[in-house]
């Protein structure tokens, strides 16, 4: 609560001139992209929200940790690590805006790096300059500047850029002394079995049938997949893809090595569920949609899974009985308490468990499996780490010992635990980090070395260690040099009495709730003129209904009178929307030669349903009926005439797809994207239904982040052929010079670049496109931190289109290839556009 | 009834039409059964009767939370804070958004703690 409650106050706080303009504008305006104005209203009447996401989370981390007492990433033995590993690897830091433009994206941690960079810096700044400065720099008054930039300025009396700078010499030879600590003992030695890092890692266990490990990972440039490591050469086989990946463990995953089977939690960002892999064929069987499940432990004694479940704020302990279909709970624990990284020894008799609890305390405790099958939780504390996290541990084979790791001494080494004496020896030196230990035998273990790309396997030698030095934290320097940050932790929420405060409890009326959100002067495109009117933006508190309304006027004598006017309204209700227009007026009318803006009036409604499903996994159904009047040309293509002054129409969509892309990706990079539409329009007595069918296949290249894809569109029309409703039309780019849209407008189905707007026409129509979408170049320093370059990327295309097959209409085939660069602009760290450069050439036209 | 009876009646369909559409969006609106907790600060709206006993915890965590930064960034809040507390995903998570409303997302799951890259609070 504290780190989302310092996001709101760090943009919410105003000057008088923020307040001045949100009284002008109606309150906070939201940007909207088909009216691009209003990001600078936005920008006007909330400035502090456009900083960049290191700002907002360096200051949100920074509160939290000290507001809770000192227990945060400030204080985080993770934290030190990224930035030691970066330093022992000699690795680049990122600058101020190549971490948002290439720092967020490269490496296996992607918008993690901004909560990194982020708290390193702000914890750098309160150390070198104090409480007061940080604390001016982060206001928002009278006399503060808008831009955050501007503000750091102000405040420190040099550029962000100069002090960013001048932090990252201070973090190398802060980072330099903590290596030496380390090293002033032996470093354990490590034998690597992967040339290379696998980013993110799983549990992993060993198939000791083929001395293979077996582990998924995900990093950037590949799909997240499970493998089997050679641990002899280190050859990496995948078993099966992991389709919807958690950023750091990946999956859940546990392994029962009788059946060969493995069994992995699904759908990793969302209500995780339960599949098995066979571990010789890679065959995937889904066991239970959802489970809410995840550190998953095979009991190879009692052969039964197990796991802990997430529900309600609360963890159970649960239990799958074979043939996993379905489970059952066995234990659940009172809120505040998690139990995490299960495991079960060998002879099935205990399960070890690490404890958490709101306090930061982590236990490592046993639960009896003989209590827990008679639904009694009764937990055994083996070792208390006190604040320092505890994880990972797991039994060795002969069940005597439990091996895990803590950052106890402040990096994460590996412990041994004695089941017997309790006693806890350290086992491991390292430089950067150990995790998830996995004990090969009585003197040799397998585990995960840190390092700035991401985890790397190795083997190396069980020894104990009489001592290892501790290092020295960022954030205990900054509460040695300003021990007032102890002052800022807050009391617990049991002291504030909700009686004193007046509390009302109600049903939620969304309708009812809403208001007013924004009003300001908008400008629009109608036909080939300008005009100027005014939009009004109405929205309830939790965002669940909307209305927006927007009058403008083109006053040109050229035009009919009742052209002059421009009204267009729209009401959003959960999958409801409905829409009204008189003579609709576009702002990117005025940007380029594809134009939205029609004479006439319209009347819509639609309904879209989000079935139930699976990041990637999306499934929809859209059904929309409309009405058109005093029509000029055809509502969806724009150099066509209309034949009829009044036109109804109706389609249902169906959308299917699963499109994948690996850490860093751009846009989709695998997968399928299936829409089918049934159209129809209806004038005077006569309809005019068509089919449309579109399928997009793309597949991942051995290259970084290069896709190659095949589009296909196929369309059939059932009207009659003289009339212009009947037909298809293709042409263009599709985009204009300023456009809201997805930049590739080539993709979609009317059209054909190299051809005029509309200018091919069938009755029906098979369209086929190859694109090859080459790796992105990022910029680590293009532009100034209001406006910068993030990356360009460039798409090679081609495609075939072949119109009036087998009907009584001149069959055609028109060829079109062609290049498009996309340059993403960000403009105050938030407002992303992308300059986009086409070229084409259509043949046989 | 033949096809040209109906393209006659079109006015009447369209306006059955809206009247259908139009209940249909007040029903939806009664199906979704949104509860909320209001206090002079904060506006907590919740939808899962099963994590009701959180509300009055973390309703007393924003006000602890509200007044020291009140106090602590002499801030004074535009409007009531909207905070909508879910049950969504797995992994405890949190969001915020100031525009138009101020307004926090609160997944009461516990973190990921892998690798303590997040330290229990």
């Amino acid at each position: 609560m504290s780190h989302e409650l310092t996001h709101q106050v760090m943009c919410d706080q105003s000057s008088k001139r923020d307040r001045l303009y949100q009284s002008l504008l109606g309150g906070k305006v939201i940007p909207d992209n088909t009216d691009p104005l209003s990001l600078i209203y936005s920008y006007l009447t909330t400035p502090r929200w456009y900083s960049p996401r290191w700002y907002h989370e360096g200051i949100a981390v920074f509160m939290e940790t000290w507001m809770s007492g000192g227990l945060g990433r400030v204080m985080g033995g993770y934290d030190e690590m990224v930035f030691r590993a970066l330093v022992k690897d000699s690795a680049y830091l990122y600058h101020v805006i190549g971490l948002e433009t290439e720092g967020t994206t490269i490496d296996f941690q992607v918008g993690v790096n901004s909560y990194l960079y982020g708290t390193r810096f702000v914890s750098y700044l309160a150390l070198k300059y104090g409480l007061n400065k940080l604390q001016d720099f982060f206001s928002r008054t009278d006399s503060s500047r808008r831009f955050y930039a501007a503000q750091f300025r102000q405040v420190y009396g040099k550029s962000i850029e100069e002090e960013w700078d001048d932090w990252i010499i201070w973090e190398r030879e802060f980072q330099e002394k903590n290596l030496s600590r380390i090293r002033e003992y032996p470093v354990s030695t490590f034998r690597q079995v992967t040339p290379s890092t696998l980013g993110s890692v799983s549990r992993p266990y060993l198939d000791s049938l083929g001395n293979q490990l077996i582990v998924a990972a995900n990093y950037p440039g590949k799909m997240a997949h499970i493998a089997s490591i050679d641990l002899q050469t280190g050859k990496s086989k995948k078993i099966a893809p992991v389709i919807s990946p958690a950023l750091y463990y990946v999956t859940s995953l546990a392994f029962d090595p009788a059946t060969r089977t493995l069994f992995a939690s699904t759908h990793n960002q969302d209500w995780r569920g339960l599949q098995s892999i066979d571990l010789e064929t890679g065959k995937t069987k889904e066991l239970i949609q959802i489970t809410r499940c995840g550190h998953l432990v095979f009991d190879q004694a009692g052969k039964c899974l197990w796991g802990v479940q997430n529900l309600a704020g609360r963890t159970s302990l649960v239990r799958f009985k074979p043939p996993y279909k379905d489970y059952q709970v066995m234990a659940t624990l009172p809120y505040g308490q998690d139990l995490f990284d299960l495991d079960i020894s060998p002879d099935g008799s205990l399960i070890s468990a690490t404890l958490g609890d709101v306090t930061g305390r982590q236990q490592l405790v046993l639960i009896r499996m003989d209590d827990l099958l008679k639904s009694k939780l009764s937990l055994d504390t083996m070792y208390e780490f006190e604040e320092n996290p505890a994880s990972h541990f797991v039994f060795s084979p002969d069940g005597k010992h439990l091996y895990g790791t803590s950052y106890y001494t402040g990096v994460s080494n590996i412990f041994r635990i004695s089941l017997e004496t309790r006693q806890a020896d350290i086992i491991s030196n390292a430089e950067t980090g150990f995790f998830r230990p996995l004990p090969l035998s009585a003197d040799s273990l397998l585990c995960f070395n840190y390092t700035h790309e991401g985890m790397v396997p190795g083997i190396m030698a069980i020894e104990v260690r009489e001592d290892v030095n501790a290092i020295e934290f960022l954030g205990q320097q900054v509460y040695e040099r300003h021990p007032q940050v102890e002052e800022w932790a807050l009391p617990p929420p049991s002291t504030v009495n909700l009686d004193s405060i007046g509390v009302t409890e109600k049903t939620y009326h969304p309708m009812r709730e809403l208001r007013l959100s924004g009003a300001y002067p908008i400008i629009q495109g109608y036909k080939q003129y300008l005009a100027v009117g005014y939009r009004l933006n109405f929205m309830d508190p939790m965002g669940i209904n909307s209305l927006n309304i927007k009058l403008s006027v083109t006053p040109y004598a050229d035009l009919p009178t009742k052209q002059v006017p421009h009204l267009s309204a729209e009401y959003r209700f959960w999958g409801w929307t409905f829409t009204g227009s008189y003579n609709y007026a576009d702002f990117f009318d005025l940007f380029g030669p594809t134009r939205f803006s029609r004479a006439g009036y319209s009347f819509s409604g639609k309904y879209h349903k989000v079935f139930r499903n699976f990041a990637p996994g999306k499934t929809e159904l859209s059904v929309r009926l409309a009405m058109y009047g005093d029509l000029e040309t055809l509502p969806d293509y724009q150099n066509v005439a209309s034949d009829f002054r009044n036109l109804y129409t109706g389609y249902v969509h169906f959308h299917r797809s699963r499109l994948r892309r690996s850490l860093g990706a751009i846009e989709p990079e695998q997968g399928y994207n299936w829409n089918v539409y049934a159209i129809t329009s209806l004038a005077e007595k006569t309809f005019y239904p068509q089919l449309i069918h579109n399928l997009d296949l793309g597949l991942l290249l051995p290259i970084r982040h290069t896709s190659l894809w095949l589009r296909t569109s196929a369309g059939q029309s059932f009207g009659p052929p003289d009339k212009t409703n009947s037909h298809f039309y293709f042409g263009g780019f599709g985009n204009n010079y300023l456009d809201y849209r997805d930049i590739r407008q080539y993709r979609d189905m009317a059209s054909f670049p190299g051809a005029e707007i509309n200018e091919l026409q069938g009755l029906n129509y098979a369209k086929l496109c190859g694109e090859l979408n080459l790796p992105p170049v990022r910029f680590r320093k293009l532009g100034f931190k209001g406006l910068y370059a993030t990356h360009a990327q460039a798409t090679l295309f081609g495609m075939g289109l072949f119109t009036n097959m087998a009907n009584q209409l001149p069959q055609k085939t028109y060829y079109s290839s062609g290049l498009q660069i996309n340059l993403e602009i960000v403009l105050f760290s938030l407002m992303k556009s992308t300059f986009s450069f086409g070229f084409s050439r259509a043949y046989n036209l | 009834m033949n096809l040209s009876e109906l393209y006659r009646l079109r006015p009447l369909l369209l306006a059955t039409m809206l009247l259908i559409l139009g209940p249909c969006t007040l029903f939806a609106q009664r199906k979704i059964n949104l509860t909320k907790f209001e206090t002079p600060s904060a506006r907590l709206v919740f939808l899962d009767p099963g994590t009701s006993y959180l509300v009055p915890h973390t309703v007393r965590a924003f006000e602890n939370a509200l007044a020291f930064h009140q106090q602590f960034w002499n801030y004074d809040p535009s409007e009531k804070t909207n905070i909508l507390f879910n049950d969504f995903t797995d992994v405890g998570n949190g969001g915020t958004m100031v525009i138009p409303w101020n307004y926090l997302k609160i997944a009461v799951a516990p973190f990921d703690y892998t690798y303590s890259v997040v330290l229990p609070l």
